[in-house]
């Protein structure tokens, strides 16, 4: 369903006082991966790098510096605004914080039928009762504003106002990490539910390990706005080949007490570095444990190491 | 916020309800002047030479002008002046400086540069020069009193909704919107406007009141309303060269400008505090 | 062990516009020497509130009753001057965003040395060495860089631990460290948690690590309190606690956390946390709970020791005497 060639997205940042010097932030450096129709393919990596600005490329939220995306087999990127207005209904996203991704000042029942009338859809009304129904809210939510409503209610009327267009593709942006963990799991159900009820395809855009491998078929793990590692959940969780997923993994704590003294002996080196200054050959070599001198010359490639299973590392497989 | 708490609020703030207080009169007296006004002649203009210059009395509460005048009846008439004035320049700055604010703050670029540098150029000068100088340029009267004061006051309503236009528009829902396929000026209208106009209208709220007293200033020295219109700064300024044997000539309608800028500044003061999240904490 | 803090029927209530917020409903807890000691509940749930009470630095429009024994001594009876004391001497706290915890318009030497000055006798230049000294103990390399470095130069994880290192200038027996780890990355997240873990052994304070993630209790706690709407509903050693947990609502929480090690069925708890301006009736868990019965409605569980060292507060566990 979703093609994604060579995607670049650099964002210039103009420093000092008279203007002089133009960085490039290089925030999504040559991504290529694909989504099949109905799965969920994952974006998961910690922050800066690039996920984010992934999905909203994708969507043409932000203009691309360079590489293709196709949808279907149409070429989003070579779209015109016209033509992209009638593929939007298509690609939707949802939004990690959902009060701020709410207009304060319109009711639930605006707030979903905006895109209805929008594109001249009739029986607004039973369709936002529907759409209300469909994300386990009633009519009686349909007067309030958002500010009346919880963390929770807030996200589910945001993913009405996704669905209102019959989209085929959304884009879920850490769409649980600002709430809490009893709400975020009747959340990540209903994203299931309406997966298979409907067949969308998934984009899911985490920093949460854990949410991943609930959630997704395949995932993608990105630093400093390069896939290092893409897989099946299976491959990647179970059998991580790139030192920094298997840092990922390590890092995260697991709900398990008994793990304790075990996991205390990992230890994990140093930050990432800025994206606006990444380091040469391999980004990760800073922080690698079995770095060599080749990592700091030269940047490795994404080979396939076993069938779907890419990672971009020099020792992929040896280490 | 919804409207029962803003209300709730409101009324905690004791200073709030004397400043709506006092404005709600105020527009009481303007709207039934003629019925309030024990002589609606005088107060037109008519002069009245048998009883000039009088202190106040049980006839004449706040005692009469150089032309025999009844001053309370002129006090009374000129609230219409004042309160005209007062919002009529802030609705037509409003109305300039909103639509440019929102365009610069949205669009940003080359635009957004363009009609920045113009507020600069307006913003170089102190208000009240700049609005001498167009008064000068426009000649003396109401309406151009009202039109001087409003040229030189948009910049600061385009500034302020731009600030806020610029923060709105990064706000997911606005995302949303476009992802969305929204059209750019539904999303302007409907997405950025809405949430971008509280704090001009705090804004505007003081604004009325400096608007009055900046009118004031402007018949105070000749370049506004000419006699025998009824005005408070006229009245001042006519009274000012009685001021030291007959007092209340001038005091009465300088106490008058006095009470209307108190309140509309004391009325958006408390609308301040009410939107301002930080500040609401005080009232609790 | 030997007991270092015990909070004894604390109540706080915030005065607000919409009523009154009864945000702490009689919190029972008992921290040890030398322990990490976790507070694990949902946005809302009073642990933060409960952190600022022991510090006496809860909002003018707060009322609070109950006891906090710290040393002994009450704390709720010192004076604001004795108080000051306590703070960031005996008992320090790190906060989840370190940025707003320092002052950005002054260098972190300066912050340091303020800190170090204010708590020791000694002048700037022993300071400036105390701060080195410091900054190189929570394992920050070139620390002649960092001290001259604001606090924007720094990256998160790095302001962190020179909060850590802020916090431990003056010895504190207790650190409460707030969510510390909450807007970090997971990669920094965990050098943030080991480096506290590896200090307490070294100096032998002890921690209430405030969260709201379970996974971090169990990787770093000892023992741990669950929080539900101004209430602790259970206290147990951390393993137990994640084997046998015996409170509706410990057992929802844990099966809503996801687990990177294999897909988990994940069964939501129903509804929402209540409004704590017209909290439930009885046990305030109650409109959310699988097993609730009549007297859940009525009266407020106790929290009871239901096995050695393993508390709670339900009616299914006998959490009311009479019962």
């Amino acid at each position: 369903m979703i093609k994604v060639e060579h995607l670049k997205k650099y964002f210039p940042i103009t420093k000092g006082f008279i203007r002089k010097k133009t960085l490039y932030l290089k925030a999504v450096d040559d991504v290529s991966f694909i989504i099949n129709d109905g799965e969920t393919f994952a974006l998961v990596g910690e922050s800066g790098s690039g996920k984010s600005t992934t999905g909203r490329t994708i969507l043409r939220l932000y203009e691309p510096t360079d590489g293709k995306v196709f949808f279907n087999d149409i070429e989003i990127t070579a779209l015109s605004e016209e033509e992209l207005k009638k593929i939007k209904p298509k690609m939707q996203m949802i939004y990690q914080d959902p009060y701020s991704s709410l207009n304060p000042r319109m009711t639930v029942f605006d707030i979903i039928a905006e895109p209805l009338k929008e594109y001249n859809y009739k029986n607004i009304e039973d369709r936002v009762l529907e759409l209300l129904e469909s994300v386990g809210l009633s009519e009686e939510h349909a007067s309030k504003y958002p500010d009346e409503l919880s963390g929770g209610q807030c996200q589910r009327v945001a993913i009405a106002r996704a669905l209102a267009l019959e989209p085929e593709f959304l884009v879920l942006d850490e769409p649980t990490s600002a709430l809490d963990v009893s709400v975020q799991a009747q959340v990540l159900n209903l994203l299931e539910k309406i997966q298979k009820e409907k067949k969308l395809t998934y984009l899911f855009i985490s920093h949460d390990l854990g949410l991943v491998r609930y959630l997704s078929n395949r995932v993608g793990v990105m630093y400093l706005g390069k896939i290092v590692e893409l897989g099946t959940i299976e491959q990647v969780f179970d059998n991580p080949l790139h030192p920094y997923t298997r840092m990922l993994l390590q890092s995260i704590p697991v709900p398990d007490p008994k793990q304790k003294s075990k996991r205390r002996r990992i230890v994990i080196k140093g930050e990432i570095p800025s994206p606006l200054n990444p380091p040469a050959g391999c980004p990760f070599h800073t922080r690698c444990p079995y770095a060599q001198e080749i990592c700091k010359r030269k940047e490795p490639l994404l080979i396939e190491v076993k069938e779907g299973h890419l990672v971009r590392c020099h020792f992929a497989g040896e280490i | 916020m919804r409207k029962k708490e803003f209300i709730k609020i409101l009324f905690r703030n004791k200073l709030s309800v004397v400043g709506l207080m006092i404005i709600l009169i105020l527009l009481f007296i303007a709207i039934f002047a003629p019925l309030l006004a024990p002589y609606p002649e005088q107060a037109k203009g008519e002069p009245n030479l048998k009883e000039r210059l009088q202190p106040p009395s049980s006839k004449h509460f706040f005692g009469t002008d150089h032309l025999g005048r009844d001053i309370l009846s002129r006090v009374i008439y000129g609230s219409r002046t004042s309160l005209l004035i007062g919002f009529s320049v802030v609705l037509l700055a409003i109305l300039i400086g909103l639509p440019l604010g929102l365009i610069a703050g949205y669009y940003g670029g080359k635009i957004d540069l363009i009609i920045m540098r113009i507020t600069d150029i307006f913003l170089a000068f102190p208000p009240l020069l700049l609005a001498l100088l167009i008064a000068t340029t426009l000649g003396r009267g109401l309406i151009n009193a009202i039109l001087a004061l409003s040229i030189s006051w948009w910049p600061w309503y385009t500034r302020l909704v731009r600030g806020m236009a610029i923060s709105i528009k990064e706000r997911p829902y606005v995302e949303a919107a476009k992802g969305m396929g929204i059209s750019e000026w539904k999303i302007i209208f409907r997405h950025v406007l809405p949430n971008s106009i509280s704090p001009l209208i705090i804004q505007a709220t003081m604004d009325i009141g400096s608007a009055i007293l900046e009118a004031a200033a402007l018949s105070f020295l000749g370049l506004g309303v000419q006699p025998p219109t009824p005005d408070w700064g006229l009245m001042v300024s006519e009274g000012k060269e009685y001021f030291l044997n007959y007092p209340w000539y001038p005091v009465f309608p300088g106490l008058a400008i006095f009470i209307t800028v108190m309140a509309f500044n004391l009325l958006g003061d408390a609308l301040r505090e009410i939107m301002d999240p930080r500040l609401r904490r005080k009232f609790l | 062990m030997k007991e270092l803090l015990s909070i004894e029927n604390l109540y706080v209530n915030f005065r607000t516009l919409w009523g009154l917020v009864k945000v702490l409903n009689g919190v029972n807890l008992k921290i040890y020497e030398g322990e990490v000691f976790g507070l694990v509940g949902e946005t809302g749930c009073g642990k933060s509130v409960t952190a600022m009470s022991i510090l006496r630095l809860l909002p003018s429009n707060a009322e609070i009753s109950g006891k906090i024994i710290f040393k002994g001594k009450d704390l709720l009876k010192k004076s604001e001057e004795e108080m000051r004391k306590i703070r960031g001497k005996e008992i320090s706290i790190i906060f989840q965003d370190p940025m707003t915890s320092l002052n950005p318009l002054f260098k972190i030497k300066e912050q340091m040395i303020d800190i170090i000055t204010t708590h020791n006798k000694i002048d700037t230049e022993e300071a400036y060495k105390k701060a080195k000294e410091l900054l190189r103990e929570v394992g920050l390399p070139d620390v002649d860089r960092i001290l001259n470095s604001y606090p924007h130069e720094l990256s998160g994880g790095m302001r962190q631990r020179v909060m850590i290192a802020m916090a431990l200038s003056s010895n504190p027996s207790l650190l409460i460290a707030d969510e510390p780890t909450t807007a970090l990355d997971v990669t920094i997240q965990k050098q943030i948690l080991d480096l506290i873990l590896n200090l307490k052994e070294e100096l032998g304070f002890s921690v209430l690590l405030i969260t709201h993630d379970l996974g971090v209790v169990a990787e770093s706690c000892d023992r741990v309190g669950v929080m539900y709407a101004g209430n602790i509903v259970e206290i147990a050693d951390t393993e137990e606690l994640f084997e046998n947990p015996l409170h509706p609502y410990t057992q929802g929480l844990l099966s809503v956390i996801p687990d990177p090690r294999y897909k988990k069925h994940l069964k939501p708890l129903r509804g929402q946390v209540p409004s704590l301006i017209s909290p439930p009736r009885g046990c305030r868990f109650n409109p959310r709970c699988e097993f609730v019965r009549d007297s859940c409605k009525l009266k407020k569980p106790a929290l009871v020791e239901y096995k050695e060292s393993h508390f709670v507060a339900c009616h299914l566990y006998g959490g009311n005497p009479d019962d």
